[in-house]
């Protein structure tokens, strides 16, 4: 019986304990709680706020830029631009712009303005910066690259990835060297998608294009099925012992949603950003 | 003399007839949906290599055809089809059993 006038009573003390312990927490914790969320969303504005204006600014900068150097390119400027100075302009707007534009029309102009030497250097120039993306390109974790040497002729057509390696992301290319183009500028090139496995459809997709030294892979690339994109570039144009030429070509195939390094900082910061504030949301 | 210009005139039909002559191209890929690749195949008496990917191109006069190809020895015939200049394409699968070429798109 004493027993259990004790434990009425303690429950009699909870009770009446109870609502003041509420009102303190609701006091105290309530508005911390609040502001914490306030200060951690003015700081996600802030960060935003930080970035936009950063990306304001670089595109700023860059449209200055490209203004100047298309604007000195093309010469209105009072003197009249020699060739090595249109060259290095070239170089210079490639360089800085290679991953936005594509600079192929004035690769091409200028190569009909240059003596064989010149355009020799051009050509170099173009090499320098498709062999940058395709650096990059070959750096993703789920790209893949092949260099291969390719004849004329259908009998001659090669299949990447080969038989004897996976396909990448259900798909193999098949390509044949159809022509090698006037002063081995360009080659012209019959593509075709190859479905993996399939008994009753050869292919999905078939093109035809040209590929010069002047087509870069940011720019110049195919979308296919799966979230997938590939890239040609041409290398040279070799001749073998027997004096027979051939193009050497990369075949680049990549993610469809892969964003140049670039882009990618901005990009990725945000994301990472957005997502931490949904977590603790 | 007769003899002569009908000779004359078969031949330069059989020459106009060739140039008429249209390429089918294509692939053929075997039962199991790999490739016939690098293989010797003789398509209507002559001879083609296939590419790695069993691409082949051949010379056929224009008309409706039913191929006799020869792989590894082994005669198959082709269902019917219909070759136009200058290009003409056609994918196949090889039917063992029946030894047929099946055409797939």
């Amino acid at each position: 019986m004493e027993v259990k006038n004790k434990s009425r009573d303690w429950i009699d003390i909870l009770a009446k304990l109870l609502p003041g312990i509420g009102a303190i927490i609701a006091g105290i914790f309530i508005p911390l709680v609040i502001h914490i969320n306030a200060e951690r969303s003015r700081s996600n504005q802030l960060y935003t706020e930080i970035v936009s204006k950063r990306e304001m600014a670089d595109t700023e900068l860059r449209a200055k830029m490209f203004e100047n150097l298309i604007k000195c390119f093309f010469g209105s400027t009072s003197k009249q631009k020699t060739d090595k100075e249109k060259l290095t302009l070239l170089r210079l707007l490639a360089l800085n712009f290679h991953e936005f534009f594509d600079l192929k029309p004035l690769f091409e102009e200028l190569e009909s303005e240059l003596e064989e030497g010149d355009r020799y250097k051009l050509r170099e120039i173009a090499k320098e910066i498709a062999g940058k993306q395709e650096a990059l390109l070959s750096h993703i974790k789920e790209g893949m690259v092949f260099e291969r040497v390719l004849y004329e002729g259908e009998e001659n057509g090669i299949i990447v990835p080969p038989e004897d390696m996976n396909p990448y992301r259900d798909h193999r290319l098949g390509i044949v060297l159809t022509e090698i183009g006037q002063n081995e500028a360009y080659v012209k090139l019959h593509v075709i998608d190859i479905p993996e496995g399939v008994k009753d459809v050869g292919e999905t997709t078939d093109v035809n294009f040209e590929v010069s030294f002047y087509d870069m892979p940011f720019i110049d690339n195919t979308k296919l099925f799966n979230a997938t994109r590939f890239a040609i570039t041409l290398k040279d144009i070799v001749l073998d012992k027997t004096q027979r030429r051939a193009a050497r070509i990369k075949i680049i195939f990549f993610p469809e949603s892969y964003m140049s390094t670039r882009d990618r900082p901005y990009l990725d910061e945000m994301l990472q950003q957005l997502r931490n504030s949904k977590r603790r949301m | 003399m007769r003899r002569i210009i009908f000779g004359i005139s078969m031949v330069i039909l059989l020459f106009y007839g060739l140039a008429l002559g249209g390429v089918l191209t294509g692939r053929i890929i075997k039962e199991d949906g790999s490739p016939l690749s690098k293989t010797k195949i003789i398509i209507e008496g002559r001879k083609v290599v296939t590419n790695e990917f069993g691409g082949y191109a051949v010379k056929l006069p224009d008309g409706e055809h039913e191929l006799r190809i020869v792989i590894d020895g082994i005669s198959y015939t082709s269902e019917s089809i219909n070759i136009y200049s200058p290009r003409t394409k056609q994918n196949w699968r090889i039917d063992h059993r029946k030894r047929r070429l099946i055409k797939i798109r």
